[in-house]
């Protein structure tokens, strides 16, 4: 059992985060019913914030709840990669095309900055600060799209899918190419070259999708 | 616990009272910026505060409501600026729909939109129509090439999209003045998907969508 620290994060929430760090590890695995008993004893924590917790694990698609069954161990399949991928391929490269018009030669020098510090973490494996990282990048361009409306739908769709991306930076073999790819996007964005930001955000988005699905089906196949 | 409209369905409760709370705020029983507070919909309705706490998450998602600090739950105001950025990702999403529709579609499907484009056009040959037959019609030509997409996560997203639409379904009526072209326009989806050609279909419904907005844009400012 981990330890559960004492700071401003809800109970919750922390429930919900090692809950999630077991899934992803497999070390509670597709199918296995998660009882509130059964895990009030695992985490020696009440049942109250762990219905929380799982609650935030079904809206983010980590699990399940059935009625009567309760909540199971959600499975990840080939088909839930693509869906999402595809969905998430066409929307940021939407924001990202909406954007050019709009970011600053502070943000585009804020988007540098993050790029060199994911490659600082890169180096020390860091993975949880990259995945944070990546989050904040790709959110300079969504949150400059102009269309509030989109900015909370991609906002919306990241919590959601958070069970397929969190694959993303669990290997490290990907990072490098995703600073390169980072890179690219910045140098369009201070050209101003719209088309091709979306082309390289869409290129981009597209090479994780195929990461994370060839991650998946090793994984079914083991 | 206390039987009412809500339990005798097999969806989840918390779906029927979100269906609810938005058919309530479509009707303007709920006015723009007005608070929902949990205890009081709880009364309301007559169901506990769990359910209703996910029913607001729910059209937190779908742009219903949003949270306002120290407000709390408050009914969203569909401004022009809204419709405009809800009818960019319409376009978008279902463009990308009907482009993974071309994989999967198949002779037979390509007769049923064409019948029921078919049926849309004849309900307004000679002038006045029936709005709700136009805009059932219209919706039943989309949500065809839509749920061929076979994208289950797609096609639940566009659901949730597109009930923000009935929120200014009295101007849709103007709509049906629009009836030719949007025929016209189904037929080039049509054709698109006949040919099998992802990138041409794509283009065609967002076209068809983009047009349609414009329209509709023009008449609300007109007024």
């Amino acid at each position: 059992m981990r330890d559960i620290n004492i700071d401003n994060t809800p109970l919750s929430e922390k429930i919900a985060e090692t809950l999630r760090d077991y899934i992803m590890r497999g070390s509670l695995r597709p199918g296995e019913r998660l009882t509130e008993p059964k895990l009030s004893s695992m985490l020696g924590i009440s049942r109250t914030p762990i219905r929380e917790a799982l609650r935030l694990l079904e809206n983010e698609g980590f699990i399940d709840i059935f009625p009567r069954r309760g909540a199971v161990v959600s499975d990840i399949t080939a088909k839930d990669v693509d869906e999402i991928f595809v969905i998430k391929t066409k929307l940021e490269s939407l924001a990202a095309k909406l954007s050019v018009a709009f970011l600053t030669d502070l943000d585009i020098k804020r988007l540098s900055e993050l790029n060199d510090k994911m490659g600082r973490y890169a180096e020390s494996k860091n993975v949880v600060s990259l995945i944070k990282l990546n989050a904040e990048f790709h959110n300079i361009f969504i949150d400059k799209s102009n269309n509030s409306r989109l900015i909370k739908f991609i906002e919306s769709l990241n919590k959601q899918f958070k069970r397929v991306t969190a694959y993303s930076f669990t290997e490290l073999g990907r990072i490098k190419k995703v600073l390169e790819e980072h890179q690219q996007i910045i140098e369009a964005f201070a050209k101003r070259d719209a088309d091709m930001v979306e082309i390289l955000v869409d290129r981009h988005v597209h090479n994780g999708w195929n990461f994370i699905r060839s991650r998946i089906e090793q994984k079914i196949s083991n | 616990m206390v039987a009412n409209s809500f339990t005798l369905d097999s969806k989840p409760l918390r779906e029927r009272i979100a269906d609810r709370i938005r058919s309530d705020i479509v009707k303007g029983i709920f006015g723009n910026g007005e608070r929902l507070i949990e205890p009081k919909l709880a009364e309301i309705y007559g169901i506990s505060r769990t359910p209703i706490r996910e029913a607001l998450r729910q059209l937190e998602s779908e742009g219903f409501i949003e949270i306002v600090p120290r407000k709390g739950a408050v009914v969203k105001e569909l401004t022009l600026s809204d419709i405009d950025n809800l009818y960019a990702i319409k376009a978008n999403l279902e463009g990308l729909a009907a482009r993974q529709a071309v994989e999967n579609i198949t002779d037979r499907d390509i007769e049923k939109l064409i019948s029921v484009n078919e049926k849309f056009i004849s309900l307004f040959k000679g002038g006045d129509g029936v709005v709700e037959e136009y805009l059932k019609y219209n919706i039943s030509f989309h949500n065809y090439f839509i749920k061929m997409s076979n994208n289950v996560k797609l096609v639940e997203i566009l659901e949730g999209l597109n009930k923000n639409f009935q929120r200014f379904r009295s101007v849709l009526v103007s709509k049906v003045d629009r009836v030719e072209e949007a025929y016209l326009e189904h037929n080039k989806i049509i054709e698109a998907f006949r040919k099998r050609n992802a990138e041409y279909v794509e283009k065609a419904v967002r076209y068809h969508i983009e047009s349609g907005w414009n329209y509709l844009r023009s008449k609300i400012q007109g007024v």
